[in-house]
């Protein structure tokens, strides 16, 4: 009896043989002592390695990778709190140069104030002090609003 | 969004979407914790595996390339990978085989009520052929393990290996053959 090839039987087992051959193979299969042999072989082994009820994943599994991959990220995060500061800080910047410019060109155009308010100081010189005073200001209240965070998240990844 | 393909999901995972990275996860951590636990033959170690290749899947999820493969065998890939590198590195050999732990599904919770005897020979068998697995080299009771999981084709087996399926249907018919022998000088004893 010529058998068919022990691969051929791999596949027939696993449903993989082409279409035109399986009904040959299985036809040698319950003829052939051996070749039978071979596919209880395979459906023992299959049987053996079956998953069971047993073999459940962790419960946790997702929210432990999860909690992982936050972890990973903040580096994103971190460019976006740069954002948050940076943002209304410039922001007050800009307004207040504007503010102490146009009301110092306001003042002037009452004549409330003469000329040359200040001496040597200059009202644009003025503003901007002022301004750089602000966006000091600004930037210490914007790290004490974010120190907790940053100090919370180093002791987390520590 | 739970008809969403794999490819769709991995798109979104690409993109951080956590929700989407749920999907893929429950999708794939049953089947994918049962192979693992079958090559590592620890329930932590496998555990560990399974957390670590889903990182390496959210990581890697933007460097995925559909016209390259498809996203199963990618994400087995990774799971492989995953487990051959720490494998490499402990040096762990050990198979599961506890019964009543994890792993061989006894027949009792399908159908039928076998008779003891019979659950007695199963157990018997289970218990010599997990023996004779751990003997196996890691590159055939990979592919044994994979394709019995019934999860992988050849075809998907080889693209998750980069081995052509002939090797891979070699190699698990030798792992059978080497079974055999081994099964059957356990018996002569």
């Amino acid at each position: 009896m010529t058998h068919p090839s022990p691969l051929a039987l791999l596949e027939l087992h696993f449903g993989e043989a082409p279409a035109h051959e399986r009904d040959a193979l299985e036809a040698h299969v319950k003829q052939c002592a051996e070749c039978a042999t071979l596919a209880r072989e395979l459906r023992g082994l299959e049987h053996a390695l079956a998953i069971g009820p047993d073999d459940a994943p962790p419960r946790d599994g997702l929210e432990r990778v999860l909690a992982h991959v936050a972890a990973v990220r903040p580096v994103r995060t971190r460019r976006a709190e740069w954002l948050l500061a940076v943002v209304p800080s410039a922001a007050a910047l800009a307004a207040g140069a504007w503010a102490i410019r146009a009301g110092g060109e306001r003042l002037t155009a009452l004549g409330l104030v003469p000329g040359a308010p200040l001496g040597p100081i200059s009202p644009e010189l003025l503003g901007l002090s002022l301004a750089a005073f602000g966006l000091v200001v600004v930037g210490a209240l914007v790290t004490l609003a974010l120190a907790p965070v940053l100090i919370l998240e180093s002791h987390g990844r520590s | 969004m739970t008809t969403l393909s794999d490819e769709a999901l991995i798109e979104r995972v690409a993109r951080h979407d956590a929700d989407a990275f749920t999907l893929l996860y429950r999708r794939y951590e049953r089947p994918i914790f049962a192979v693992l636990l079958r090559l590592g033959g620890q329930r932590s170690l496998a555990e560990e595996w399974l957390q670590e290749a889903f990182i390496r899947v959210w990581l890697a999820a933007r460097s995925h390339d559909a016209a390259r493969g498809r996203v199963k065998p990618w994400i087995y890939a990774i799971a492989l990978n995953t487990a051959r590198s720490d494998l490499a590195r402990k040096r762990h050999r050990t198979l599961h085989v506890s019964l009543d732990g994890t792993g061989i599904d006894l027949p009792d919770a399908k159908g039928s009520e076998p008779s003891l005897s019979a659950r007695l020979d199963d157990e018997k068998h289970a218990k010599a052929l997990a023996g004779a697995l751990v003997e196996l080299p890691d590159y055939m009771r990979e592919v044994v393990v994979l394709r019995c999981s019934r999860e992988l084709s050849f075809a998907e087996i080889a693209e998750a290996t980069g081995t052509p399926q002939g090797t891979l249907k070699s190699r698990f018919h030798r792992a059978m053959l080497t079974l055999r022998t081994r099964l059957g000088q356990g018996r002569g004893k």
